[in-house]
């Protein structure tokens, strides 16, 4: 005997029996997967170079306004080297242009290379603004919550929660500078790893792992991509 | 991907296209964002066919794209959906109305709900699942799939009045 469920059911499937002809079809669907394909490759390689662009632009014009004042500093400067002038006034005045020329620094051209401090930083922004430059699909993504163990040697890494359509996962990106102890290197079933060295003689993971209910690891096609994009860079 | 893939890919469109347009009508309530939304769906999973790590997922991992695309839709500001207080245009539709009519009812209605509620209510009685796998596609808990749906069907029976049991008589 139909119940309730049963009848309203029914009723839901002959609301739609009377579906007009579909509007698109295989060839469609393929067309769009392959545009969509093409849009990403080339967002990849914009990205790349905006990044660069940013960055020598940032650097050039902290190198202008230090030299015009002697004790100016400038909001576009990298924070390393923000920290290391002292400000107004005190010694670091006269090594304020050999400072924006500091190791940590990234020149025009020149990899960002390792990171200033005693600890790596889990959500290192300057990597940051390099991986969603290279990929804009990572920009809005959130931090993922990380462990706070002091891991030594001038690295950087970011590790976001990131959403690809239905897909959710992490996707961290590991720097290792030159001589450090390796990144993590072990992949389960399902991760997506990339290793590529770096510029300044380091190495760069990047790993997407989905989620226990993703049912597919996000940006997969994205790891290594990006992991290549980010290798000049740092 | 390879032609074995592309070949499963073809297949598996070939059956589950019109099941997919279905959903997607009654998520929307319009043929023509059905289609949009059904392609783009599957213009997703093609791009992450090989990534899929279990074949039996892929009704399941659709059905959530679908239905978040929808949803998050019906948000956004040039589309952002409102519950109405006022009950469409039912003039053909009391006890004697004939099938189209009704059937035109219960869209209409459909689109006055909360797309959440919607969404569960297509899930549960246009594609059958338990209250479990509507919370998996919806990505909520089972206790917010039960209360969605009774927050929905009484949403329904505020808009249709005696017609959704007429619906549920002539299902």
């Amino acid at each position: 005997m139909e119940n309730d469920d049963d009848r309203l059911a029914a009723a839901f499937r002959a609301a739609v029996q009377d579906a007009p002809e579909a509007g698109f079809d295989h060839e469609d669907v393929l067309a769009g997967s392959r545009r969509l394909a093409r849009r990403r490759r080339t967002l990849v390689a914009g990205g790349v170079a905006a990044a660069a662009i940013v960055l020598a632009g940032g650097v050039t014009t902290g190198v202008v306004l230090t030299r015009d004042g002697g004790t100016t500093t400038s909001a576009a400067a990298p924070a390393p080297e923000r920290a290391e002038q002292a400000g107004p006034g005190s010694a670091a005045d006269a090594a304020a242009p050999r400072a924006a020329a500091a190791p940590s620094a990234p020149r025009s051209g020149a990899p960002l290379g390792p990171a200033a401090g005693d600890c790596v930083n889990p959500q290192d922004p300057e990597l940051r603004a390099l991986v969603d430059a290279a990929l804009p699909g990572l920009a809005g993504a959130r931090e993922a919550p990380t462990t706070m163990i002091c891991r030594p040697g001038g690295g950087r890494e970011v590790n976001l929660e990131v959403t690809d359509g239905a897909l959710t996962g992490l996707l961290t990106v590991v720097y290792t500078p030159a001589g450090g102890p390796p990144a993590q290197t072990a992949s389960a079933v399902g991760w997506v790893t990339a290793e590529v060295p770096t510029a300044s003689g380091g190495t760069v993971v990047v790993t997407s792992r989905g989620d226990a209910d993703s049912g597919g690891v996000p940006f997969a096609d994205d790891v290594r991509p990006l992991a290549e994009a980010l290798g000049p860079q740092l | 991907m390879d032609d074995a893939a592309e070949r499963a890919f073809a297949e598996y469109f070939r059956a589950r296209r019109d099941a997919v347009r279905r959903t997607a009508f009654l998520l929307c309530g319009d043929w023509h964002r059905a289609d949009d939304h059904a392609q783009s769906a599957f213009v997703a999973l093609h791009r992450h066919w090989h990534r899929i790590r279990d074949p039996q997922a892929l009704d399941a991992w659709v059905r959530r794209t679908l239905v978040r695309a929808v949803v998050d839709e019906s948000r956004r500001p040039w589309r952002r959906e409102r519950p109405v207080e006022i009950t469409p245009d039912r003039a053909a539709t009391g006890p004697s109305a004939d099938g189209v009519a009704t059937r035109t009812a219960l869209v209409e209605a459909l689109r006055a709900v909360p797309a959440r509620q919607r969404a569960v209510l297509v899930l549960r009685y246009l594609e059958g699942l338990d209250v479990t796998a509507t919370a998996e596609a919806l990505g909520c808990s089972t206790g917010t799939v039960k209360s969605q749906t009774a927050h929905g069907l009484a949403a329904l029976r505020a808009i249709l009045g005696d017609t959704l049991d007429d619906l549920r008589a002539a299902g």
